[in-house]
């Protein structure tokens, strides 16, 4: 028995450094890789771009900053996020508070039809079409509003279930002391539902922050364009420039990075909830 | 059982007597719930349901992206192209697709099921590890795709160096024997970290018990792993089986940066989206490639949807 165990336990231990030098060779390597070859200059890495940098250089990100006009790209890239994310989250909540409480007629049916919106075949050709016929093309307000719909379907399945946790004698009670239906959802279920929507935001946000194919289809002016494209832009103009590359590349990955270590726990939630989506 | 509570009963989806609840809001609050959601069912009728119904109307057209030219109905001519003009890339789309998906769907699973048993044991930097295998989710395809392209550089990246050291080359993205196994290599790089973490749930649900007892009776790790882990999580088994195969079966936005399409790694999505958006901006045929996407992943779907319930209910 004992012997077992411990045959047991070293099997895994040996299986388990192997895992942790895969990790570390495939996740870590690369990043490590971007990172050292970002800081070397472009006659270093034709010599030597497996060294250390030596200077280390820092001219790719200025360059890489100032060629690729990175903070236009930034300042759109975080209102086509912003926006969109917290329109979604409203309209998500007032469709899913009185359909989760069935105070309308037709909850039922309603509920069913918003959740199979989950499923919905990719649609992106007919929503080339509808955005030239509405004006929508090219232009940031549009933009921003053909980016509110997959949002909001993934927080009206989110929240759904999650307002059923919320007591209904709540409802009752802010009705007797007068307070009327938009502040009850303000001052009362949102603070309760809080995890529910900051998992939403936050996993609604880095997708749309993350979209290259809506860009590439619904923005032709690169004045229009958000981190993604305009990274995309960068590696189509930079030909051969790697090093160069390798800047933009971690100047769009850094806010990522940083916001993932912060919110960890939430985009897992989120993923795991919006895994029946993808 | 008794009666149940009053605010259970509430709560109930199931519960078929009535169809709405009374509504403790009145008068002009009932208004305003009304009105409050009128902005969120016209954003759903406009971007959800309209385009998802008109795809397959559109292929029966001629519309194109470039302005002035006239759209007409053409039958089934898009298909007709499909089948009969182009069989040959048709084919050849249809083959990349299933070869994309195949190695996607059996890669990512069993490199997440190993991931998994291993990430679940506790040893020094476990938590390091998982955070580091699930880092690639937030990233985004296009830093990924261009990290990816900056390793498999064909001259000066890690990628080539490593093959010079055995004196030979590779133009890896620009292969076309290897441009595939690499679309497939970054696309589980991508999504092994939510493979992962959705085994992980499942093994945490297994109990403990049973291993130590699997051990008792002579066990060894391997011989644990497949007759009490596997067995145990085949619920998770079933979820990620069929996540991979919906989500490589439709996904191109990664290949679109890597290849473009090129060098036999042209699937159906990509197909869709060059037809439609690149070139002649054929949006018509791109519809049709699109509805023949769509039918292809419900098939296959399906098709794994029902052979793994049947697995889960002969394990159970």
């Amino acid at each position: 028995m004992n012997s077992l165990g411990s045959d047991f336990s070293r099997n895994w231990l040996r299986l388990s450094i192997t895992t942790g030098l895969v990790v570390m060779i495939f996740y870590f390597g690369p990043l490590f890789y971007v990172v050292n070859i970002s800081l070397q200059s472009q006659q270093q890495f034709l010599t030597q771009s497996m060294s250390l940098p030596s200077p280390i250089s820092w001219s790719n990100f200025t360059q890489a900053w100032q060629e690729a006009s990175m903070s236009s790209y930034f300042m759109n890239s975080i209102v086509y996020t912003v926006v969109p994310t917290v329109v979604a989250l409203v309209f998500s909540v007032t469709l899913a508070f009185p359909i989760s409480r069935r105070y309308i007629k037709g909850s039922r049916q309603l509920h069913a039809l918003l959740t199979s919106g989950m499923f919905f075949p990719v649609a992106l050709i007919p929503l080339f079409i509808e955005s030239r016929m509405l004006n929508l093309y090219n232009n940031r307000l549009g933009y921003m509003i053909l980016h509110i719909e997959d949002a909001m379907v993934f927080g009206f399945f989110l929240f759904v279930g999650y307002f059923r946790t919320i007591p209904k004698e709540l409802d009752e009670s802010a009705v007797l002391d007068g307070c009327g239906y938009l502040r009850f959802l303000l001052v009362i279920v949102a603070p309760l539902a809080k995890p529910a929507l900051v998992t939403m935001a936050i996993y609604a946000g880095i997708q749309i922050w993350n979209d290259l194919i809506g860009p590439v289809v619904f923005l032709a002016s690169p004045s229009l364009y958000p981190l993604s494209r305009g990274l995309f832009a960068l590696y189509g103009t930079t030909a051969g420039q790697w090093t160069l590359l390798a800047a933009g590349v971690l100047i769009a990955a850094a806010p990522l990075i940083i916001a993932f270590l912060f919110f960890q726990r939430y985009f897992i939630e989120g993923a795991m909830a919006g895994a029946v989506k993808s | 059982m008794g009666l149940r509570p009053a605010s259970q009963y509430h709560y109930d989806l199931n519960c078929k007597e009535k169809s709405f609840l009374s509504n403790v809001f009145k008068g002009r609050q009932r208004i305003v719930i009304y009105l409050t959601m009128i902005p969120g069912l016209l954003v759903f009728l406009l971007f959800g349901i309209v385009p998802s119904i008109s795809t397959l109307i559109i292929s029966f057209t001629n519309f194109t992206a470039i302005p002035g030219l006239p759209t007409n109905f053409i039958g089934l001519a898009n298909y007709v192209y499909i089948f009969v003009n182009n069989a040959q890339g048709f084919i050849q789309s249809v083959e990349d697709t299933l070869l994309f998906a195949g190695g996607v769907i059996i890669l990512q699973n069993v490199l997440g099921l190993w991931m998994a048993s291993t990430l679940t044991k506790k040893f020094p930097g476990v938590t390091f590890f998982r955070t580091l295998v699930f880092m690639p989710a937030v990233l985004g395809v296009t830093v990924i795709g261009l990290m990816w392209t900056l390793i498999f550089a064909p001259s000066g990246g890690p990628a080539a160096e490593l093959l010079s050291l055995f004196g030979t080359s590779s133009a890896f993205f620009g292969s076309t024997t290897w441009a595939l196994p690499l679309v497939i290599f970054v696309q589980i790089w991508a999504n092994l970290g939510f493979t992962t973490v959705v085994f992980i749930a499942g093994m945490n649900t297994v109990p403990r018990e049973l291993h130590e007892a699997a051990m008792i009776d002579g066990a060894t790790g391997w011989t644990n792993f497949w007759k009490v882990t596997f067995p145990m999580i085949a619920p998770s088994v079933t979820v990620n089986v069929i996540l991979a195969a919906a989500g490589s079966l439709r996904t191109y936005d990664l290949i679109y940066v890597l290849t473009d399409g090129t060098n036999n790694t042209n699937t159906l999505g990509m197909y869709m989206f060059n037809t439609a958006f690149q070139g002649s901006s054929n949006l018509g045929l791109g519809a049709g490639i699109g509805i023949l996407q769509f039918i292809l992943t419900v098939i296959v779907v399906l098709i794994l949807q029902k052979y793994l319930m049947r697995r889960e209910e002969a394990m159970s």
